[in-house]
């Protein structure tokens, strides 16, 4: 279980849920950017290291190691009103090298973190309106992870990481609620284990982080609420933690409440790091 | 039937009353001709020329009067009603079209009546907050089995509770010089065995005492 790595014949999977719901707007602790800025951005950030890991070598092209996606929900600056999109360039799952080669454009990253110099390729735009529809997110998502699955069944089961700020106002949908939908989504799988899913919450107040606990005591909400929806961790991803020198109990889940920037960005990595892209 | 057909129909039926009194005309004029024409003539053959004429322009009057076939899908005419979507719905997946505020997608068509003859088989989009147009993915089969497929672990049998086998282990040693290279075989009472070291042979049956071994020191033997 969850020992494959991504390789060209065996790609692996990672789907981010982007919650663009209204409250995103609001001031992002000291980033000096709004909530919606700083996931966008995180989120950029992740899908060039994604990039960069797929590339042979420093420049060149990136490899079929990954397929990515990213659904928006709140919302919908495509079609217009509340709902769920793909959000890039309106495709649901990507392959890595298709998002290499079509980014929106490419801006300079006032940070001081950036991953590849200081230029930082934008496929996600940040949005914000309406509520958070976070149920109709994985209906949606969990349909095409589904028939991602379905064709590669010996690859990493698909990772799927939920990046929201707020309560879920659609739960029950479709006559399911939140946990069901969790349980539908993490259902999934390919020889190599389940679907995982990861939930970060971000704060737009500065306050005490919990990085992947192994309980849920003491988290106001919505933090159990998450935290029972996410899987927990693999021990190759606990492994890459600790090697981070990140200190994470055993059975740790997938799960961060009042994250930073800082910190998102540190989740995102760990989550989609599998192990090293073989067979290059 | 379309509303195109039906407009059809209607035509036809309203085209059929102009039909019928033209053959009653034509009946009319052909007996005023006989009347008038042929009155010096022999009743009885004039008779059976009238009836044939009646019964051909009869026949002839039901062919014109009958509805032309109603032939579906082919194009407006110009300047005619362009073609409507059932319900006036532009036409694409459901999953495009996200229920909320915006009502486009999920209430009751605004054009009312329209609906009725519109019957057109379009994608239809789900109510909000309705079903994924895509199906119910999470009922479908798993797409890998995968309790059926993963590297499952060596089957290996329970452990054995060792102390059962404390009274029926036996391990064999020559009773005459110590030796464990040892041959058994499988006898009716129980086995035999054959020292490889000295050649010595003996028996064993279940039941009887295990025979002692006596092993004599070689510095012993050498003193």
């Amino acid at each position: 279980m969850y020992e494959r790595t991504f390789s060209r014949t065996n790609p692996g999977c990672i789907v981010f849920l982007l919650d663009r719901s209204d409250s995103m707007k609001q001031p992002w602790q000291s980033s000096g950017g709004t909530l919606a800025e700083g996931a966008t951005r995180a989120v950029n950030k992740i899908l060039l290291d994604l990039c960069v890991k797929s590339a042979k070598e420093v420049g060149g092209q990136a490899r079929h190691y990954f397929d990515v996606g990213v659904f928006g929900y709140g919302a919908c600056p495509v079609a217009g009103g509340e709902g769920v999109e793909p959000a890039l360039g309106g495709q649901p799952i990507v392959p890595i090298p298709q998002v290499f080669d079509s980014p929106l454009r490419v801006e300079t990253d006032p940070s001081v973190d950036a991953v590849a110099g200081s230029r930082l390729p934008v496929w996600v735009e940040p949005v914000f309106g309406y509520r958070t529809p976070m149920c109709q997110a994985i209906a949606t998502a969990g349909e095409h992870v589904f028939g991602w699955a379905a064709s590669h069944p010996d690859s990493f089961p698909p990772i799927v990481i939920n990046i929201t700020d707020g309560m879920v106002t659609d739960s029950p949908y479709d006559g399911a609620d939140l946990s069901e939908w969790a349980a539908r989504l993490t259902s999934i799988e390919t020889r190599d284990g389940q679907a995982l899913l990861f939930n970060i919450f971000l704060s737009p107040t500065v306050a005490p982080e919990v990085l992947f606990p192994a309980t849920a005591a003491g988290l106001p909400e919505p933090g159990p609420e998450l935290f029972a929806i996410s899987s927990a961790l693999p021990a190759s991803m606990i492994a890459n933690a600790r090697g981070a020198r990140m200190e994470i109990a055993d059975g740790g889940r997938g799960f961060v409440f009042n994250a930073g920037l800082a910190t998102l960005m540190w989740f995102l990595e760990i989550g989609t790091r599998v192990a090293d892209v073989r067979d290059r | 039937m379309t509303a195109r057909a039906e407009e059809r129909t209607a035509t036809g039926r309203a085209g059929r009353v102009p039909n019928l009194l033209l053959a009653v005309t034509a009946l009319a004029a052909a007996l005023l001709g006989w009347a008038l024409l042929f009155q010096d003539r022999p009743p009885g053959k004039t008779i059976a020329v009238i009836l044939v004429a009646v019964a051909v322009g009869w026949l002839v009057a039901a062919l014109l009067a009958r509805p032309l076939p109603v032939r579906e899908g082919p194009p407006e005419p110009a300047g005619g009603r362009p073609p409507e979507p059932a319900g006036g719905r532009p036409p694409g997946p459901a999953r495009e079209r996200p229920p909320g505020p915006d009502s486009r997608w999920s209430g009751p068509a605004s054009d009312g009546a329209g609906l009725e003859s519109a019957q057109l088989v379009l994608p239809v989009g789900r109510a909000a907050g309705g079903t994924p147009q895509a199906g119910q993915w999470w009922n479908r089969a798993s797409p890998a089995p995968a309790a059926d497929a993963r590297p499952t672990e060596p089957v290996r049998p329970a452990p054995r509770d060792l102390a059962a086998l404390r009274d029926s282990a036996r391990v064999v040693q020559c009773p005459r010089c110590g030796a464990f290279r040892i041959d058994v075989r499988h006898l009716d009472t129980g086995y035999a065995f054959r020292c490889r070291v000295d050649g010595h042979e003996w028996t064993w049956r279940p039941g009887t005492a295990w025979p002692v071994t006596v092993v004599a020191s070689r510095r012993r033997h050498a003193t």
